[in-house]
């Protein structure tokens, strides 16, 4: 699993301040703003600190996902990225105990601000 | 060793990007195979936008040399089953310079990437390759992808160029051996030929 990270990469100022900032999150995942929190972060970035898989990915995926398991459909709407995130992490890692997600399900697209 | 050349018509409407990103992609790979990249100052080659040429064989247009390469390197290009889909849709319909037509099949691969994070599967696949390089090359796309209307196909095309050099370089590669083909082209203008540009 760990070969998966590239270990020698630094990380700039910005992702270190990213990576302690959702190694807190990760302590309180079921809570509704860290979900929001974690999501708006994945709109717009594939992997937690940007293209690359990191430690931080590992972390949260492992605490947050008793929480994707118990995910309401209307979950799958609002955090879907968590759900994306999740799921390519889950398979990454070839994990025992994945979640299920059907990946073609309608969802409204999201409207920019 | 065989030699293989892909050659392209710097002056199409759109620039054959898909095949010069794949074809850099199998020179950046582990096998030994190495392509050659001719440039000519032509709107067309063939009737196409672009030619593989292979000991006498010659595969034309995007989705023959697409399936073509990924026939032949199948681990540089995973999932050729899987991309049929899309690269159809990113070779006729992603293609369109009329931004209402455009939108319709932007909202769909919009939606397609809702909980993908590729075209097909957990790995680069041939239908990145094909809908990256077509994107990039739709004038319309670059001022659509910076607005981040479409907010799944903009972190999607940040991610693929971001997480593979091959797709940067190919543009770079591109942008410099046009701009070299004109410079020649003026400077033969005065004898009429027409000029070509290895990379």
């Amino acid at each position: 699993m760990s070969t998966l990270i590239n270990a020698s990469k630094d990380l700039t100022k910005e992702q270190q301040a990213l990576a302690s900032q959702f190694s807190t999150l990760s302590l309180r995942v079921n809570e509704s703003d860290s979900l929001v929190t974690i999501n708006d972060t994945l709109r717009s970035s594939t992997y937690l600190l940007g293209n690359e898989l990191n430690k931080v990915d590992l972390t949260l995926f492992d605490s947050i996902l008793p929480t994707i398991k118990s995910f309401k459909p209307e979950d799958f709407v609002n955090y879907r990225h968590v759900v994306r995130w999740g799921d390519l992490i889950q398979n990454l890692t070839d994990h025992k105990d994945k979640f299920e997600v059907n990946k073609d399900l309608e969802l409204p697209r999201e409207i920019k601000e | 060793m065989s030699t293989t050349t892909l050659t392209i018509a710097a002056k199409a409407p759109a620039v054959a990007y898909s095949s010069v990103i794949a074809a850099n992609l199998v020179n950046a790979s582990s096998s030994d195979e190495s392509i050659n990249f001719e440039f000519i100052d032509e709107k067309d080659i063939e009737g196409d936008s672009v030619k593989l040429t292979n000991d006498g064989k010659i595969l034309v247009g995007q989705l023959a040399i697409l399936n073509g390469l990924a026939d032949k390197f199948p681990l540089v290009f995973q999932d050729k089953e899987g991309s049929q889909k899309w690269l159809k849709i990113a070779l006729e319909k992603l293609t369109v310079k009329n931004f209402k037509e455009l939108a319709v099949d932007l909202e769909k691969l919009d939606a397609h990437l809702n909980f993908r994070s590729y075209i097909t599967g957990y790995a680069l696949s041939l239908g990145d390759v094909a809908v990256w390089g077509v994107l990039r090359a739709n004038a319309l796309m670059g001022s659509i992808l910076k607005s981040g209307v479409y907010v799944n196909v903009t972190r999607w095309y940040n991610f693929i160029a971001g997480a593979n050099e091959s797709f940067e370089k190919s543009v770079e590669m591109v942008t410099k051996s046009v701009n070299e083909l004109r410079k020649s082209a003026k400077a033969a203008s005065s004898n009429g030929k027409k000029e070509t540009h290895k990379a």
